[in-house]
């Protein structure tokens, strides 16, 4: 036990030693305490006693004065009320035996002396002020006063006579009712000071001796108190310092049933508790010591086993799909061999065979997997679903059978043989059987993994050689229709100057007819040439051949000019189109891509609104950019064909009969410049309410120069989705200008 | 028992044709009282008493009139009606000259012959008198003298000298102390004193009335207060029925004089009471 051998206790003050200092004995403080405590006591007790006893001495002073004046005064009564020295000589000689009583005089109610005596030491006493004494005069209830003198206090008193009116007195019973009390004399006595203060000095000493007795007593008693308290406490100490040295058999003696002897019996149940609790901690020790190194073995072994199932699958490079599969399965066959034997030899037991779920089949089938250590037909009949699924190791007659399961589903089954299947060799093996389902796992996960990349890899590269056929394609239709368009448009060109001549007149006059016929050739061609044109825009884009040139754009003029210019289109209609801009909003753009853009939508927007209103709405953005709101109150798009309107050649309205005539790519063309300027073209509308068009320019448009022709679309096939739908002719209505 | 008293002045003072009676006295005096009201069964008109405390009485404050005739009862109302220009008819006091009523004392004689019967070896009396009672020690004095005793007063005018001239007649040869019933200087102090004396001295007190017997002096002899109240009423009575003034000179006092002793004190003074209780006296 460490705690009760260690070494460095020898050289350390033990708890007994330390407390043997006599600066920290227990009983010395006690002894000071006690001892201050009782001089506490006795001081205040002597001094309470001698406080009480002064005051007792002053109040009995004053009584006896106050009892020997009120005699006098009784006693004087007629004499002063004759005013004769021979009636209270008498009285007042009897008062002046008294021992304390220095001076006795009587007076008239005007101060007049009648008669007084004092000792001879006073000499010729003096009296106080006569303002003083008037209310003793004339109050017959007046409180005696009392003056301080040399050595005495002069005390002076009302003499009060008492009786009835003369003739009440005369002729009525006595102890009427009716009475009188009224002063006839003045009453004093001198009383000493001196036996008052001898009383108080023998009080005081006597509370003297008294608080010095009680002292001494106290300190006898602390004394004593303190040994009978520290004595057991010292015990205590010793028995506490051999347990900290190691004695455990030690035990306090103490001959009291106090609380020191419960202590006592308490500190020994504690020793006895502590011993039996030592020993049984060493025996845990022991046996824990022997766990753990039980258990560390079977955490390398564990730690064994893992590393087999974390084996790389090695994957062959040069497989392809017809050798990959059989690659897999060896792989996975050498996983279960290795992961078996390892098993087999962390537990060791005689025979391990592992049973896997079957792939191929439809019912719940175990097929052996691996078998070491014994030959397969020991292993007795495979493992039933039911004792897959219980999930419980199932032991019994030298065999178990502990069940594999990933993510709480049967994958298949160990089972072991052995003489004598321990508990820990079945908890080890039902551990190793989560990790074995992993890996397991993730072999046959590998194993399809490997067979899809190869069927990727395969197709892609059909796809690739797809796509730069397309790509192909794509650049013969463009160049077609550039040429076309261009040698179309030459042409056309010519027929519209010819008609234009013509319609002068340069050929001679034109009818009516003939002027008819030649507006028709050219408002046809005008429609045709604008078709051309637009083809022509179309694919630029799509060729990558448009430059888009940036300069600082005065936004609210370009809006200004092309609602100017839409006037025209709108003298028909019972409305004129409105601009609302703000004083200046200027960005870098390309300004003649700004106007096509506005110039079709301004136009879209006539061509559809037949009566309410047109309206163009600039406003600056935060970002510096600016916003350009083109809102009508025509027929609107619902909201199932607002998707179509920005497809080349689609109208909402498709029909052979349709009411609104157009190319049905102003639209597409005005979406890819408001792109190709890093802005944006977006569409709300109601149908039969309205339509809001607006563009959005950032503060700088993009430089990009001539790009080139961006990819054919490609056949949607599989996943791949490289077909951009904006390129594929569809079905349904179309609206475009 | 004494039967008649006569006492009155020669020029009674009384008109003709008074009609009401009003009688005047202090409040809660027991001798007082007991004369009013033998005065009220007594007198056959209509009757209004006034009592007075010690604030005092005038002919103000009792709304008296000349017409009426006023009895007043002790000496305190005499001496505050008596120069109001009434009628009045004085009782249990001095009277004062020019009115005619109940006497206020026994005759000197009969006080000095009941002195001797209880301690007959008295020889020396000592008293103290004021002026209004200057008469009665006078006619005392000359009783004193054809009876064998010698009757030494000092005339004085307080009650404070009359204590010292009290303890001055005792410091020479006395037998007895008497003291008259004259309220201006025989003050309750006085009565203390001479109490005192009594008891210290062994000096016989007597007194003027029951009630001072009963307060402790040895004896006194007075008239009854009844007797009085109702001598006065038989004098109202004749006034109003016209009588001529000359002819009510005598009031008799049918109850006479009474004789007090205090049994206690004469025990302790080592008097026999039973010959002064064969003469008639209370001995309580």
């Amino acid at each position: 036990m460490p705690a009760l051998n260690n070494s460095d206790d020898n050289s350390e003050l033990s708890t007994f030693e330390a407390i043997q200092q006599p600066r920290r004995r227990f009983r010395t403080r006690v002894f000071a305490y006690l001892i201050g405590l009782t001089l506490v006591t006795s001081v205040v007790s002597g001094g309470t006693y001698y406080q009480r006893q002064v005051r007792f001495i002053e109040k009995d002073r004053a009584l006896r004065a106050h009892t020997l004046l009120t005699s006098l005064a009784t006693q004087a009564e007629l004499g002063a009320y004759a005013g004769d020295a021979a009636l209270v000589d008498l009285p007042a000689r009897r008062t002046f035996r008294e021992p304390d009583v220095v001076l006795v005089g009587v007076y008239d109610t005007k101060g007049k002396e009648i008669l007084r005596l004092s000792a001879p030491e006073l000499g010729q006493p003096l009296r106080p002020a006569w303002t003083l004494l008037e209310h003793l005069a004339a109050d017959p209830e007046a409180v005696p006063g009392r003056f301080p003198a040399d050595g005495y206090e002069d005390m002076w008193a009302p003499i009060v006579t008492t009786a009835r009116p003369a003739a009440v007195a005369l002729s009525s019973e006595p102890g009427g009712a009716t009475q009188r009390r009224e002063v006839v004399g003045l009453a004093r006595i001198g009383l000493s000071l001196t036996p008052a203060k001898e009383q108080l000095a023998e009080v005081l000493s006597a509370g003297l001796i008294l608080t010095g007795a009680l002292v001494v007593l106290g300190a006898l008693a602390a004394l004593l108190i303190a040994r009978a308290i520290s004595q057991p406490v010292l015990a205590l100490a010793r028995g506490a310092d051999d347990i900290r040295r190691g004695n455990l058999d030690v035990r306090i003696k103490v001959g009291s049933s106090d609380e020191i002897g419960l202590l006592a019996e308490s500190f020994n149940r504690m020793a006895a508790q502590l011993k039996a609790t030592m020993a049984e901690l060493a025996s845990l020790n022991r046996n824990l010591e022997s766990e753990v190194s039980r258990r560390t073995d079977e955490i390398r072994r564990q730690a064994e086993f893992t590393e087999v199932l974390n084996a790389p699958i090695v994957a062959d490079p040069t497989a392809t799909l017809g050798t990959a599969s059989s690659t897999a399965q060896a792989e996975l066959d050498k996983l279960i061999y290795n992961a078996s034997s390892s098993l087999r030899a962390a537990t060791q037991v005689t025979g391990v065979g592992l049973y896997l779920l079957r792939d191929d089949e439809v019912e719940f089938t175990l097929g052996l997997a691996a078998c070491v250590g014994v030959e397969p037909a020991l292993l007795g009949p495979p493992p039933s679903e039911a004792d897959c699924r219980a999930g419980r190791p199932l032991v019994g007659d030298g065999r178990a059978v502990v069940p594999v399961l990933f993510r709480g589903e049967p994958e298949g089954a160990l089972v072991l043989l052995g003489d004598s299947l321990e508990g820990h060799i079945v908890e080890f093996t039902v551990r190793a059987a989560g990790p074995l389902a992993i890996a397991i796992s993730n072999a046959r996960a590998y194993a399809t993994l490997s067979h899809l990349a190869r069927q990727l890899k395969e197709r892609n590269a059909a796809l690739e050689k797809q796509r730069d056929q397309l790509q192909q394609m794509n650049r013969l239709k463009s160049e077609f229709l550039a040429n076309v368009s261009h040698e179309l448009r030459t042409p056309l060109n010519a027929i519209l100057g010819y008609a234009e001549i013509m319609a002068e007149g340069v050929y001679g006059d034109v009818t009516t007819e003939q002027r008819e016929a030649l507006d028709g050739v050219n408002e046809s061609g005008q429609n045709l040439l604008t078709l051309i044109n637009q083809i022509l825009d179309l694919s630029k884009v799509e060729s990558g051949k448009v430059e888009v040139y940036v300069t600082e754009v005065m936004v609210h003029d370009l809006v200004h000019s092309v609602v100017s210019e839409a006037q025209a289109l709108a003298k028909s209609r019972p409305y004129k189109v409105q601009a609302r801009c703000p004083a200046r909003v200027v960005v870098r753009t390309d300004a003649a891509k700004v106007k096509q853009i506005l110039t079709n939508l301004v136009g879209n927007a006539v061509k559809f609104t037949e009566k309410g209103g047109v309206a163009v709405e600039l406003k600056p953005t935060a970002e510096g950019g600016c916003t350009v709101a083109v809102r009508d109150t025509g027929i609107g798009i619902r909201k199932e064909d607002q998707h179509l309107i920005f497809e080349e050649f689609r109208q909402v309205d498709g029909s052979a009969t349709r009411k609104f005539q157009g190319t049905g790519l102003g639209l597409a063309i005005a979406r890819r410049f408001a792109q190709l300027l890093g802005g944006t073209l977006v569409v709300t509308s109601q149908a039969h309410v309205g339509s809001t068009f607006t563009l959005t320019l950032p503060p700088d448009a993009p430089r990009r120069p001539p790009q080139p022709p961006p990819s054919p679309p490609t056949p949607k096939s599989g996943k791949m989705d490289a077909v951009r739908p904006g390129l594929l002719p569809g079905p349904g209505p179309r609206r475009t200008s | 028992m004494v039967a008649l008293v006569l006492v009155g002045a020669t020029q009674p003072a009384y008109a003709e044709g008074a009609t009401e009676v009003v009688l005047v006295k202090r409040g809660g005096v027991t001798a007082y009282e007991e004369a009013s009201e033998e005065f009220s069964e007594s007198c056959r008109v209509h009757l209004r008493v006034v009592s007075f405390g010690d604030e005092g009485v005038t002919v103000e404050s009792a709304r008296l009139k000349p017409s009426q005739l006023v009895v007043t009862v002790g000496q305190e109302a005499l001496d505050a009606l008596a120069k109001g220009g009434l009628q009045i008819i004085p009782t249990l006091a001095f009277h004062t000259a020019g009115l005619i009523g109940p006497p206020a004392v026994p005759p000197a004689d009969l006080l000095l012959r009941i002195l001797l019967t209880a301690r007959p070896g008295t020889r020396e009396v000592v008293t103290v008198y004021g002026p209004r009672s200057e008469a009665t020690f006078q006619a005392a004095h000359r009783a004193a003298e054809r009876i064998g005793i010698s009757l030494r007063g000092e005339r004085v005018s307080s009650g404070p000298e009359a204590v010292r001239k009290l303890h001055a007649l005792v410091e020479g040869p006395a037998h007895a102390i008497w003291l008259p019933g004259d309220t201006d200087v025989v003050t309750p102090q006085v009565f203390r004193y001479a109490l005192q004396l009594q008891l210290e001295r062994g000096l016989p007190l007597l007194a003027a009335t029951r009630q001072q017997v009963h307060a402790g002096a040895l004896l006194a002899v007075d008239f009854s207060p009844r007797s009085a109240g109702r001598a006065a009423a038989e004098l109202a009575n004749r006034i109003l029925e016209g009588q001529p003034a000359t002819e009510r000179r005598e009031v008799e006092l049918h109850g006479g004089a009474r004789i007090s002793v205090n049994a206690q004190v004469a025990r302790r003074l080592g008097i026999n009471p039973e010959p002064l209780r064969r003469l008639g006296a209370s001995v309580e």
